[in-house]
């Protein structure tokens, strides 16, 4: 009778396993975005997964599973660099052989063009970029996943794509040196 | 095993998405988006998903 209320009512192990297939698609998407090469991507993702099941039972059913499986994927990709401080996270000899290969242009920016520039940006910016702009996330899903505020968001939102066109643009993206330094992804908390 | 963070709570559902659809950066991003979410799943990520099938399995099934 007076028994206390649950935090969180987790959901059922077959919902929960299909919850994560599901997830896989857009999970490889974000990582491959955050890592810049397929292989690095796939381990994290596979990681967050194994992550995921092991504390299934935090997860409250109904509540937004991508947020939160976004959430796992990105601690453990933070951690990942921080333990790994000289790790690269753009190499662009493997990123030529897996990056999808044929025409994408087909109207617009060159999705590879794209990716490479989005490797030198600053990890917060990259990831708002693409939470927002390639998985259609809001804000508000944003600030959670990242644990910032709205303003935050919409700042590094802002200066992630003035300089990603910047990247892109600018003279200096495809001629670039590649002792720059600016290989190593720069992992600053304020972004 | 991880000592990143596991988020406990529920979180917010989605409500207010942003970035104009005819932004040639946002149509790029998602372009990168659709094409990795396109690929087949790698079969690493099915044998992960077998695992965790016999663990269901084995959890159902009575000794």
């Amino acid at each position: 009778m007076n028994d206390p209320v649950p935090k969180t009512v987790p959901l059922d192990d077959k919902d929960f396993r299909d919850q994560l297939v599901a997830i896989i698609p857009p999970l490889r998407a974000f990582a491959r975005g955050l890592c810049g090469t397929r292989d690095m991507a796939d381990d994290m993702v596979q990681d967050a997964m194994t992550r995921a099941w092991a504390a299934r039972q935090s997860y409250a059913a109904g509540s937004n599973f991508r947020a939160w499986m976004f959430m796992i994927l990105r601690n453990h990709y933070y951690t990942t660099l921080r333990k790994n401080a000289r790790m690269v996270s753009w190499d662009p000899e493997v990123a030529e052989r897996v990056l999808v290969a044929g025409p994408t242009q087909q109207d617009g920016l060159n999705v590879q063009d794209v990716q490479k520039a989005l490797q030198k940006l600053p990890a917060e910016q990259r990831e708002v970029l693409l939470l927002i702009g390639a998985n259609g996330v809001s804000y508000e899903e944003a600030a959670d996943i990242m644990g910032c505020a709205i303003g935050t968001i919409k700042s590094r939102l802002a200066r992630g794509r003035v300089a990603l066109t910047a990247l892109i643009d600018g003279p200096a993206y495809k001629d670039e040196p590649s002792d720059k330094g600016s290989r190593s992804p720069a992992i600053s908390p304020t972004g | 095993m991880p000592e990143e963070t596991v988020p406990e709570r529920g979180l917010k559902s989605v409500k207010e998405t942003v970035i104009a659809s005819d932004d040639p950066i946002g149509k790029a991003l998602r372009r990168l988006h659709d094409e990795v979410v396109a690929e087949p799943i790698p079969e690493e990520f099915l044998r992960l998903l077998g695992e965790i099938e016999r663990k269901l399995n084995g959890a159902a099934t009575p000794e």
